[in-house]
Formats: structure tokens, sequence, C-alpha cells
């Protein structure tokens, strides 16, 4: 077992990784929204984008970004309402995903001390 | 009541994989098994003898309720403790794990620095 500190050092390395890596996954992310056909039901792109938030959601707080996994939720909560209804997301749902969409944006930029 | 040692970790997702593997091995001195997704658990827990599983729930083809209910068909795992470990942990969501039989819920995101505590607790629990 290695003493807390050495712990500590080793995943300050992995949460500088993730941040790193994170535009490129929230960039995964608007595309994967961008591709969705409106007024068209697709239900393995929606599961897609529905995985890929998920994913923030479980992971943002433990690499230091809580706000971002707060952010991902209700985005996640979003999209799987719209995937368990089986339903075309309307005008009003598409504003809300964009907001939703920016607002991980700008998360992203706010990482725990 | 065994010492926990094996511990069997399912989880399609290569950051969060990383980050409990480093906690569960450093902190809590485990031996700890990585599989990608239900299937590879079940072709590769017969060989590794889990004694405690932990399980994301959302996986893509077999999520983390359907590769349980494989687990528990096979004998030598039909009472191995399974931990789920997911995001989904609203009220009515913890109810329905614990109905298919998991022990307990950790949820995520999880704090790396307590999670060997966490789960070296629901063992204690199981075995008490």
């Amino acid at each position: 077992m290695v003493d807390p500190a050495d712990l500590q050092a080793q995943l300050q390395v992995l949460r500088d990784s993730y941040a790193v890596h994170l535009p490129g996954k929230l960039k995964q992310i608007e595309q994967a929204w961008t591709e969705l056909p409106r007024g068209v039901w697709d239900e393995a792109g929606l599961q897609t984008l529905h995985r890929m938030v998920h994913s923030l959601t479980g992971a943002g707080k433990t690499f230091g970004f809580a706000v971002l996994s707060d952010v991902a939720r209700s985005l996640e909560d979003c999209l799987q309402q719209l995937v368990q209804a089986k339903t075309v997301p309307g005008e009003e749902q598409r504003e809300r995903i964009q907001i939703l969409l920016r607002e991980l944006h700008q998360a992203a930029q706010h990482r725990n001390a | 009541m065994d010492k926990l040692t094996r511990i069997l970790y399912v989880e399609d997702e290569p950051d969060i994989q990383t980050v409990a593997r480093l906690a569960l091995e450093a902190l809590g001195g485990f031996t700890v098994e990585i599989c990608n997704s239900g299937d590879e658990a079940l072709q590769r827990a017969p060989g590794f003898q889990p004694q405690l599983i932990l399980l994301d729930v959302m996986m893509p083809v077999m999520d983390g309720p359907g590769t349980l209910k494989m687990l528990r068909a096979l004998p030598q795992f039909a009472r191995t403790p399974v931990i789920f470990m997911t995001a989904k942990v609203q009220p009515g969501e913890v109810a329905n794990y614990l109905g298919l039989g998991a022990v307990d819920v950790i949820p995520k995101p999880f704090d790396p620095m307590t999670l060997s505590k966490q789960v070296e607790a629901i063992w204690a629990r199981c075995h008490g």
C-alpha cells in the first residue's frame, strides 16, 4: 500500500490528464448532438449521446470537475427522458439541451482546487 | 471473516478504471481485475475467482443489471457480493439495484481517497 500523499500525487497526474482530454470529449458530445437529425427519431444516436454525457456525470467530480458533473447530470436527465419516451426532441427541448451544452463548456473551465 | 483481497471491477470507462484501480490497489491493498464489459466479466470471473464484484450500471451491449443476472446464473457466483457503482442513484433506482441482488450501491462520482474504505465497510457488513 502507498502513502496517501503519494496517492494524491498520482491522482493529480490522472486529473491533469483528464483535464487535457476534456475539450476533446466535449467536442465529441457537441458533434454527436449536431449529427442527430432534426425531427427524426434516432435511437442509436441519442443513446450514444446519452452514454457520452453519462460518462462526464460519473467521472467529472472524481477528476476535479464537480460543476461539470452537476451540469452533465442535468443534461443526462434531459436525454434520458427522450430515450425512455422515444420522443424526438421538440424546439423547447432542443433549446434546453443547447443551453446545457453551453454550460458544460463553461463548467469545464472550473476545476476544483 | 475472510480478508477481502480479490475484486473484479466491471467498467467500460477507461478514466474511471484507472483511478479506481489506483485507489483500490494502492490504498486498499486489493488485487483488482478490470473488465471492460459484462461479457468480458463472464469470461474472466471464473479464472479470477473474485470475492467481491464492483459493477458499473450503464454499459453498452450488456448493462450492469444484465451482467449481474448472468453472473448469478453461474453457481460459483450465485452469492458473491456485488456492489453497483453508478451515477444513477435516484431512490427508485437504488431500490431496483438492491432488489436485483446487489448488496449496496456506491454513487459516482466517487472519492478515490475513500473508495477502499467504502468497499471494506460493505464487505464487513456482508460478513458481520
